[in-house]
């Protein structure tokens, strides 16, 4: 018994023996007076539930008797019980999941010493992103003072093999120092590996393709073609700077490999100690509009020189990493996030509409207990913390569904993007965040039907004839309302889903071989049309689906470009017989040989659109 | 013998409370004895009103109390008004003035 409640009988009992002794006094015999005294007292049981009433405790003791009270009840009907803890955890699962992955892709920093001080350094021309020369990174890194220095990075796949995990990342020397990477074995790049032939191994490639073996130091690796030494496997932790993608290999970026390639490097720095982004990003401005006038100095063509004014420099944190997934997937996380929502929603109507028809059942129980004096808040009240007993054994069931959950989708990730690879784990910090976001929404969904229960309670007790009332209307036409708008964007889901599935499968890659070499294009193709089993061979520059890309100003014939107007396009080249081997279909006939004066060169629909004067433009040299 | 018993306005109960347990401590049964006395057998108070109001009084730190010997050498549970308790009292009682002049003003009864 606590020492309050102990208080209060002794508080009690000694008025009583005090009442008695006055008695005894007024000449009342001791039996006589204490038998009077109790009498006046009253039921002393009564008086102290009076009292219990008005301690801050009688919350916490009536929520106790509640959730005993809603136990039993769910006992009672256990299919209501599993249906509706089932919807819920479905629902509270599917999202923390997704949380999960929003927040590793999105929020969650990476595991690097000076994580919360790594800055993105990047351009963009006009609204587009774009990557950054060498001599652009050298001329940031030497100029700027609010940063600890500046490094470049480019991640790669390998091209000559589509879709394959094996990713690498190309980077100044300084890369790893910069970020604060840590070595599990060896040591990590150093400035002194400019230019050496040398690559750190991440963890998950030491374990896979070196199956974890300690002398793994000094062998040789073959990358892109070319031999490099390992020195060293990046901590276990640490997955690569380019969140959800798994970095293979790091290697120290040559002076060749920097011309041949041009813009290709994504810029990272350490902020100083202190120091904000506001200011990095002022120093980096003025320090850009210098590079941009150093480079309009070198050109007389104007065209080249309002492309230049359009470049602005982007200063972005990058505490979480380098923002590539981010921008290619975060759109797609939150619509996906927000049909969670809307199916823990669903999930939650339709719990509501189960406790509706639950109160209706048990009307006649309201209708006792009003009558036995119970406020009608009292009830609304009870029913409330049955709901939340169901969102609290939801979320319980939610945490294996969102395991399950978490497996599922990183699985599927790792079948759609081989090379993109997710640890998704349960996450402790999530799984607390979500319980008071659990209990709230089954509170909040449980408050209507609570209100309509004591409602009808009332009417039921009054015996005035019960109408169904608008409320289940209303909630079964919010159901439907929710229950298409879900349909529809699951639809568009799978929509979406199956066209990046057949992406690929409207190009007939599964019977093409891709093989480079360097050779005479038209010697070559020759020598394979020949082999046995060939159909056609034709040459391109930048293969299918390779991460590659070139852009170029076209020069339209008959078309001036507003000023301020972005016109360049993405090309290639390719030999003749191209989409005959990939299969395309060309929207606009025209034979793709070699014998026009001038090469022939095809445009895609999407470029023909905003052109469509009748004639398919030419591009010029 | 007529009574003069009369049922306590709703509300005023604290406001006796308070005024008894101002001039100084006393324990419930004290208390419900003083207030007997102290209007003339009018105000009576049941047990059932009288513990809930006390410790509402010390939830909403208007009164403390402790276990003290007594003179019979008993110990009770004394109350104590505090410093709030003061203030809600002086509070209560300008209050109860305003409200007991209006209705003599509107039963055209001169302000005593």
């Amino acid at each position: 018994m606590s020492r309050r409640e102990n208080d209060l009988r002794r508080e009690l009992a000694d008025h009583v023996d005090r009442l008695t002794a006055d008695l005894v006094a007024q000449g009342h015999a001791p039996e006589e007076a204490r038998r009077i005294a109790l009498a006046e007292f009253g039921s002393v049981a009564a008086v102290a539930d009076h009292v219990r009433d008005v301690w801050w405790t009688r919350r916490w003791r009536e929520a106790a008797a509640d959730i005993r009270h809603a136990c039993r009840l769910l006992m009672r009907s256990p299919g209501f019980a599993v249906s509706s803890v089932l919807t819920l955890a479905l629902a509270i699962g599917a999202t923390l999941a997704l949380l999960g992955l929003v927040d590793k892709l999105i929020f969650r920093r990476l595991p690097l010493d000076h994580a919360s001080r790594l800055v993105q350094l990047g351009r963009t021309i006009g609204d587009r992103p774009a990557a950054l020369s060498l001599d652009a990174v050298i001329h940031l890194r030497d100029n700027l003072t609010t940063v600890d220095g500046v490094a470049g990075h480019a991640f790669r796949r390998r091209a000559d093999i589509p879709f394959s995990d094996m990713g690498y990342e190309v980077v100044t020397p300084e890369f790893h120092r910069l970020i604060g990477a840590r070595a599990a074995l060896g040591r990590t790049l150093e400035p002194e590996d400019d230019g050496k032939a040398v690559t750190v191994l991440s963890y998950a490639c030491w374990m896979t393709k070196w199956g974890g073996a300690r002398d793994v130091i000094g062998k040789t690796a073959t990358i892109a073609g070319r031999p490099y030494t390992i020195v060293g496997v990046t901590a276990r932790d640490f997955t690569g700077i380019l969140p959800g993608v798994a970095t293979y290999y790091t290697i120290p970026l040559t002076q060749a490999e920097a011309r041949a390639n041009g813009n290709f490097l994504s810029g990272v720095a350490r902020r100083k100690a202190g120091i904000g982004l506001p200011a990095v990003r002022a120093e980096a401005e003025s320090a850009w509009s210098r590079w941009i006038a150093a480079q309009m100095a070198t050109s007389q063509s104007s065209l080249h020189h309002q492309r230049l004014s359009e470049q602005r420099v982007e200063v972005a944190d990058a505490s979480a990493g380098l923002g590539f997934l981010r921008r290619e997937f975060s759109t797609s996380l939150y619509v996906l996030l927000a049909a969670c929502a809307l199916v823990l929603l669903l999930a939650c109507v339709n719990l509501s509409n189960l406790l509706l028809s639950r109160g209706v059942a048990r009307s006649h129980e309201f209708a006792v207990r009003l009558a036995l004096g119970a406020p009608v808040a009292r009830i609304v009240r009870q029913l409330l913390h049955e709901s939340a007993l169901l969102g609290m054994l939801g979320w319980l069931c939610a945490i294996p569904v969102s395991a399950l959950v978490a497996r599922a989708i990183s699985n599927a990730i790792a079948e759609a993007a081989p090379g993109v690879r997710f640890t998704l784990q349960t996450d402790g910090r999530l799984l607390l965040l979500s319980l008071p976001l659990a209990l709230l929404t089954t509170f909040a969904f449980g408050v209507m039907p609570a209100f309509r229960a004591s409602r009808f309670a009332v009417k039921r007790q009054h015996g005035s004839a019960v109408s169904g009332g608008r409320l289940p209307d209303a909630l079964i036409a919010v159901q439907v309302t929710l229950a298409v708008v879900l349909l529809a964007t699951a639809a568009l889901f799978v929509r979406t889903l199956h066209n990046y599935a057949t992406a690929a499968a409207q190009l007939r890659t599964e019977s093409v071989v891709l093989f480079t070499g360097e050779a005479d294009p038209s010697d070559i193709r020759h020598r394979i049309l020949d082999l046995p089993g060939v159909i056609s061979a034709s040459h391109v520059r930048i293969p299918p689906f390779a991460d590659a890309s070139w852009t170029g100003d076209p020069v339209l014939e008959g078309y001036s470009p507003k000023p301020g107007e972005n016109i360049s396009v993405s090309l290639n080249e390719a030999g003749p017989g191209y989409f005959a081997v990939l299969g395309t279909g060309i929207v606009r006939p025209r034979r793709h040989t070699t014998c026009c004066r001038r090469q022939p060169r095809l445009c895609s629909p999407v470029f023909r659109g905003p052109f469509r004067s009748g004639t398919v433009p030419c591009m010029g040299q | 013998m007529a009574s003069n018993r009369f049922p306590i306005p709703q509300g005023t109960l604290d406001l006796l409370i308070l005024r008894v347990v101002s001039l100084e401590p006393a324990h419930g049964y004290a208390i419900t004895k003083r207030l007997r006395q102290m209007s003339a057998d009018a105000v009576q108070v049941t047990q059932g009103s009288l513990y809930p109001a006390l410790h509402r009084l010390e939830e909403k730190g208007w009164l403390t109390s402790e276990w003290k010997p007594t003179e019979t050498g008993r110990e009770a549970k004394f109350y104590r008004i505090t410093r709030a308790g003061r203030k809600q009292l002086a509070t209560d009682k300008h209050a109860w003035d305003r409200l007991a002049a209006t209705v003599r003003l509107l039963f055209g009864e001169a302000e005593a």
